[in-house]
């Protein structure tokens, strides 16, 4: 299923994608490196995910390997409680920091961008291809790069280190506009024509008729942003100024210096699985939308 | 409908105005957090700017004379160039493989690619934090290089020759998957009865099929994989502030790492790092447009 | 006058889809725009409802001036042809929309949605959502949503497209009576010429953003003014053999003998088209049209003959006579004569395509 089918909402059932039919002892060599590449890529998770259910002590490969081999749920809780309570339980705070401001950025940012999306897509007026163009320019306008500007901003305004500095920034996207006018250009107008005549006025057209039916489009621009969100490292770097501020990449980070040159993997692998557990989650239950909607992204960005 | 004074409201003049109030909140964010840093970025950067101690004053460009004659951010620019070039070749590669090999309607591939994902929805400092171990004297590669009897032991991060190595090789693993998807989209769009129309021809063997129709067919692809995968490298900090932070000595400093040493490490270099963040964004910028023009193009044609 | 319609033009950008459209449609009248795909009757349809602005001319309903109105202020009702039903709405708040929207009381709504639902035999379906209903059922849904507004005229958008061949004759019945039923003025768009024919009071031929004619239906099957119009109307399609013309005959392209004479002084172009409608000929021995047989198809109690005029291929449908029976075993190859009476044979202009009324005398063959 491509990327427009998908945003149409077309079930997987009614596409029907190209995809290589390979038969004999070329699909068992393709598979043999198929489950090659994908214990290649699981090693460092899997690694990460034992050293939490383990002590200190090393013992090296591939003995570590060995999911039984010195693990064990104390000290999986043991290392839970050192890193949930280090620094006065500032872990749940530093949590709640990262969750609350992805929400915000999502809501905010996805709202914007339905909107956005739609006028460009649906609505007629002056200046809308001039506009649209604009829209497109920031895109080749890279956060990192502005980010000096954006901190002395900040700074001037006060805002350093507060929950709207994180936020707003990060609710200015493009890419939330670009996927909704891309969805709404591709679905039946009829409905909202039949709206038009029913007597709803614009707004209310998108409110009750368009943006029900873009159920897709959110899915898959919350579950973007909230992974750009929360993934985010480089402002809060610059606008965080307080440990009471942190978000979680800020508080690895932390974490990973705070005891010195002295690394304690165990609880730095289980703050690290602490911390990728909401992508994680995510990612499973909407797999699908991953594979399809982010590159609808991409592809829009080109 | 009948405006307040009894006067017909015209279509036209509604949906305006509905599209208008529906664009604003985008663009009210869009100029004071994206369009007015550029502007603002390139102010800063004719000041010496001092925030702690409350000095500033205008220097002109000598800000840009600074940092362009220092060393340092000539070498930071090289060292991100030649990234740029090892890790968008490899993991452009990289990622056609992957599409090619998991666009097979094989019980393993959904999983496998599935798992194959995972870094690219990963943070990159939780990536960072991993593959430090992963690269450490104790960890993953030198584990492997003793269990396979090589010379092992080595502290990949800390040594000037192998440390930047090291954080290419993670960019590569992590990146290509995501690259992998653009490259997915674009062979599953492939129309099958041309496919097999070339079936009929007699092109049969894979290598053949994948010089005539594949790559063909990818090169919209990869002109779009390698732009997205130029900015992006040029762009690179997270792994580096969380793994090196620039070192060891200066092996692995990047733009955006000087950029942010002089931004906190130092006094009163802010104007300093804005000139050298405004150079990277204008560096930026221009390969951004020559490419997408080197790419309207290459649609045209 | 319940709609006008006065030199309507829709650009976009260089292309024009509209080409200065005009028409009027009196009250009460079932008048259908009939044409094939991208001939601009769905737009000229919109510009009347109000979902296209047009780039120049004036629509006017019931007299007053709508250009730029809201289309729910035109006084119009629309019935789209996939149906463009609230998908998550229950068809009783499909039908009731509109008149939410005018604040009009619920125990009103509630009277006129069972008094329309009643009448389009929909009173089960209320409490459904679109998405379990059937084609046939979605549409009348559709209807009931007009109705329930008491407009001025319906506007109908291919609604039956989407209906499979059966549906479609019931529901073309349906219309039938919803139009008796209404009285009000109907316009109806499709590019299907038997729904054309058999819905309409008068039918507006557009093609290529133009109108080429407008006429009852009759009048539009026995007088086209335009080879466009002849050969869209009509199953079988008409025949039509390019010709040319020398001094005072008209010659079949390929032929060397004249098959027409005109009177001194008749002007006529150099290229012509001869039209004639397969069902108007007649197997005659001495028959002036002569053609190479090319296969009969025996449809029953009918013939369709094929055969060639020169280099275009033609049909004849004839009613099986014991007369015509032998063609059945007639090798390919062999020379089969007709006959057409003169009000059934047509000119057309090979050059626009336009009716060219002349006098004409066929000539015997020899």
């Amino acid at each position: 299923m491509n990327v427009l089918d998908f945003l149409k909402g077309k079930k997987e059932e009614e596409t029907v994608p190209t995809v290589f039919r390979i038969s004999g002892w070329r699909a068992y060599a393709i598979q043999a490196l198929m489950i090659v590449l994908a214990f290649v890529y699981l090693i460092p998770f899997y690694w990460m995910i034992l050293k939490s259910f383990r002590n200190t002590i090393f013992a090296g490969f591939p003995v570590d390997l060995n999911p039984f081999s010195r693990t064990s749920l104390s000290y999986f809780i043991s290392n839970f409680n050192t890193v949930w309570n280090f620094s006065f339980s500032a872990f749940p705070l530093w949590y709640f920091n990262s969750v609350f401001i992805a929400v915000c950025v999502v809501a905010g940012s996805v709202v914007v961008g339905a909107m956005a999306g739609y006028a460009f897509a649906r609505l007629r007026f002056r200046g809308r291809e001039a506009l649209f163009i604009v829209v497109l320019a920031t895109l080749m306008i890279p956060f990192p790069v502005i980010t000096i500007a954006e901190y002395v901003f900040m700074v001037d305004i006060h805002w350093v280190n507060t929950y709207q500095s994180l936020i707003l920034p990060q609710m200015a996207s493009a890419v939330n506009v670009f996927l909704f006018r891309q969805f709404f250009l591709t679905i039946p107008s009829e409905v909202e024509e039949a709206a038009k005549i029913d007597g709803l006025r614009p707004m209310s057209i998108f409110l009750r008729i368009s943006a029900p039916l873009a159920k897709p489009a959110f899915a898959a621009s919350a579950i973007l942003t909230f992974i750009g969100s929360w993934n985010n490292f480089i402002w809060p770097l610059f606008d965080v100024q307080t440990i009471n501020m942190y978000t979680l990449p800020l508080a690895l980070n932390f974490f990973k210096g705070a005891n010195g040159t002295q690394i304690y993997w165990n609880q730095m692998m289980m703050a690290t699985l602490i911390s990728l557990i909401p992508t994680f989650v995510i990612y499973i239950i909407f797999e699908r939308y991953f594979v399809t909607g982010l590159s609808a992204v991409s592809g829009i960005k080109g | 409908m009948n405006g307040r004074n009894g006067a017909v409201v015209k279509t036209s003049r509604m949906e305006s105005t509905a599209a208008y109030l529906m664009i604003a909140p985008l663009f009210v964010l869009l100029i004071l957090f994206t369009f007015f840093p550029v502007f603002y970025s390139f102010y800063i950067s004719l000041f010496h700017y001092d925030p702690f101690d409350h000095i500033v004053y205008f220097v002109g460009l000598s800000n840009y004379h600074i940092v362009i004659t220092n060393g340092l951010f000539l070498y930071s620019l090289l060292n991100v160039g030649y990234y740029t070039l090892i890790v968008v070749t490899a993991q452009t590669f990289l990622a056609m493989l992957l599409a090619i090999l998991f666009n097979t309607k094989l019980p393993v591939s959904r999983p496998a690619r599935a798992i194959v994902y995972l870094p690219a929805i990963s943070s990159p400092v939780a990536l960072s934090i991993i593959f430090i171990w992963v690269f450490s004297p104790q960890g993953l590669i030198n584990s492997l290089l003793a269990f396979l009897h090589m010379p092992h032991g080595i502290n990949f991060l800390y040594s000037v020759k192998y440390a930047f190595y090291a954080i290419m090789a993670l960019n590569i693993f992590s990146t290509a998957p995501y690259f992998m998807l653009i490259y997915l989209a674009a062979l599953q769009s492939i129309p099958l009865p041309v496919l097999e129309a070339a079936s009929i021809d007699g092109v049969r063997s894979f290598w053949h099929k994948f010089r005539y129709i594949y790559f063909p067919m990818l090169r919209f692809s990869t002109i779009l994989v390698v732009i997205l995968g130029i900015i992006g490298s040029m762009q690179l900090f997270d792994q580096v502030y969380v793994m090196t932070q620039g070192g060891p000595g200066n092996a692995t400093l990047v733009p955006l790492m000087y950029v942010y040493d002089y931004a906190f490490l130092s006094t009163g270099t802010l104007g300093l790092a804005a000139a050298a963040s405004f150079i990277l964004f204008a560096i930026i910028l221009v390969i951004t447009v020559l490419q997408r023009n080197f790419f309207r193009e290459l649609t045209w044609s | 006058m319940s709609v006008d319609v006065r030199g309507l033009v829709v650009d976009y950008g260089s292309t024009r889809a509209l080409d200065e459209v005009s028409f009027s449609v009196a009250d009460g009248e079932f008048v259908v725009i009939l044409g094939p795909s991208g001939c601009g009757k769905t737009t000229a349809l919109k510009c009347i409802a109000g979902l296209i602005e047009p780039t120049k001319g004036e629509i006017y309903i019931d007299g007053r001036l709508v250009n730029g109105i809201y289309p729910s202020e035109r006084n119009i009702a629309m019935v789209f042809q996939n149906y463009a039903l609230y998908p998550h709405m229950t068809v009783y708040d499909n039908i009731a929309l509109n008149m939410k929207m005018r604040n009009i009381p619920r125990q009103e709504i509630e009277r006129r949605v069972r008094e329309v639902a009643s009448l389009l035999k929909i009173n089960e379906l209320l409490q459904k959502k679109p998405r379990q209903l059937s084609g046939g059922q979605a549409q009348r849904v559709g209807l009931a949503r007009a109705l329930v507004r008491n407009p001025s005229v319906f506007l109908m958008d291919e609604p039956l497209s989407n209906l499979d061949a059966k549906l479609r004759l019931e529901m073309r019945d349906e219309i039938k009576r919803f139009h008796a039923l209404t009285k009000k003025c109907i316009i109806y768009v499709t590019h299907d010429q038997i729904e054309a024919m058999t819905l309409g009071d008068r039918i507006i031929v557009m093609n290529k953003g133009r109108i080429i004619q407008i006429d009852r239906p009759k009048d539009l099957f026995d007088n086209p003014r335009h080879m466009f119009v002849a050969s869209f109307l009509g199953n079988p399609p008409m025949n039509l053999v390019p010709a040319r013309s020398e001094g005072r005959a008209i010659i079949i392209e390929g032929d060397k003998r004249p098959l027409i004479s005109v009177p001194d002084g008749t002007h006529l172009p150099e290229k012509i088209f001869l039209g004639f409608r397969p069902t108007d000929l007649r197997l005659s021995s001495d028959g002036p049209l002569k053609g190479k047989l090319e296969y009969v198809e025996l449809l029953g109690a009918e013939l369709n003959v094929h055969f060639l005029v020169g280099e275009t291929r033609c049909t004849a449908r004839l009613i099986r006579e014991a007369s015509n029976e032998h063609l059945l075993n007639l090798p390919t190859d062999n020379t089969v004569s007709f006959s057409v009476p003169d009000h059934a044979l047509f000119f057309f202009n090979g050059n626009g395509g336009e009716r060219l009324s002349i006098p004409f005398q066929i000539l015997r063959a020899e």
